[in-house]
């Protein structure tokens, strides 16, 4: 049976260079997801010689986080299979993105030459949220 | 020769919380990029979105790759962000977004970062700065 939940995501990101400038960009914010089916989250290895699913297509839309846990090797990250070439973010080891879309694609994701692990989650969201 | 030598640091805290108060999970993942001295530029604004595409600050950046941060920040309306002009997050006022993004992703050598909005004209700030080449 659906169910109802409340995500609750904060966000912060600072650049700054050797000369000290620094700039900082941050938010918090709340989504209330009513009547959806599909959460997932873990550990996977994704495969540098094929598509990995990180979510199945979802109703109308969905919040996402990938991590990537490898040391050497990066991973793309794609709305839809890779051979449409619509990259979402492009991962070097240790980075992350945080996303959201309402589309009903399916998140996949391929690495780079070898296998590498990430940690994710993916869920679905309705339309009101 | 001069160089820019810049590196951003990203966290973030996520938590999923069912109907009975129960917390399906917790994310906090966070990295701090090496300090690399290829990059061109660090750009942050406020721009006002319109209804068809509306590219933000991009000119000097690395096309293929640059952390980019974008917010919603007006009431209203949803904004995508479409980085060659495959929408990568839709967002609603008071939602954030954060990737390493490939700007010329398809390989059509595409230099833009739009913001699109969805009905009427929305405010949205942004924060971005060059990626080392994956």
């Amino acid at each position: 049976m659906a169910q109802n939940y409340t995500f609750n995501g904060s966000l912060s990101m600072t650049a700054s260079s050797a000369t000290g400038f620094t700039s900082t960009a941050s938010q918090s914010f709340t989504l209330n997801i009513t009547g959806v089916d599909q959460i997932a989250s873990g550990r996977i290895d994704v495969a540098h010689d094929g598509d990995s699913t990180i979510m199945a297509a979802p109703g109308h839309g969905r919040a996402i986080m990938v991590r990537n846990l490898d040391d050497t090797n990066y991973v793309t990250i794609y709305d839809g299979a890779s051979s449409a070439t619509d990259p979402i973010g492009v991962l070097e080891p240790g980075e992350f993105l945080f996303t959201i879309i309402r589309g009903t694609g399916t998140t996949t994701a391929r690495a780079n030459t070898a296998a590498v692990t990430i940690e994710y989650f993916a869920v679905e969201i309705d339309s009101a949220a | 020769m001069a160089t820019l030598s810049s590196s951003v640091s990203v966290s973030g805290t996520f938590t999923l919380t069912d109907q009975n108060g129960s917390v399906v999970f917790t994310f906090s993942p966070s990295f701090t990029s090496a300090s690399q001295t290829s990059g061109q530029a660090i750009t942050s604004g406020q721009v006002l979105v319109g209804t068809s595409d509306d590219t933000i600050n991009i000119a000097l950046h690395n096309k293929d790759r640059v952390y980019a941060f974008v917010k919603n920040v007006d009431t209203d309306y949803a904004i995508s962000v479409k980085p060659d002009g495959d929408i990568i997050a839709d967002l609603k006022p008071g939602e954030a977004m954060f990737a390493p993004v490939d700007i010329d992703g398809a390989g059509d050598s595409s230099a833009n970062l739009d913001l699109d909005a969805a009905t009427a004209a929305q405010k949205a700030e942004f924060l971005l700065c060059d990626a080392l080449d994956a």
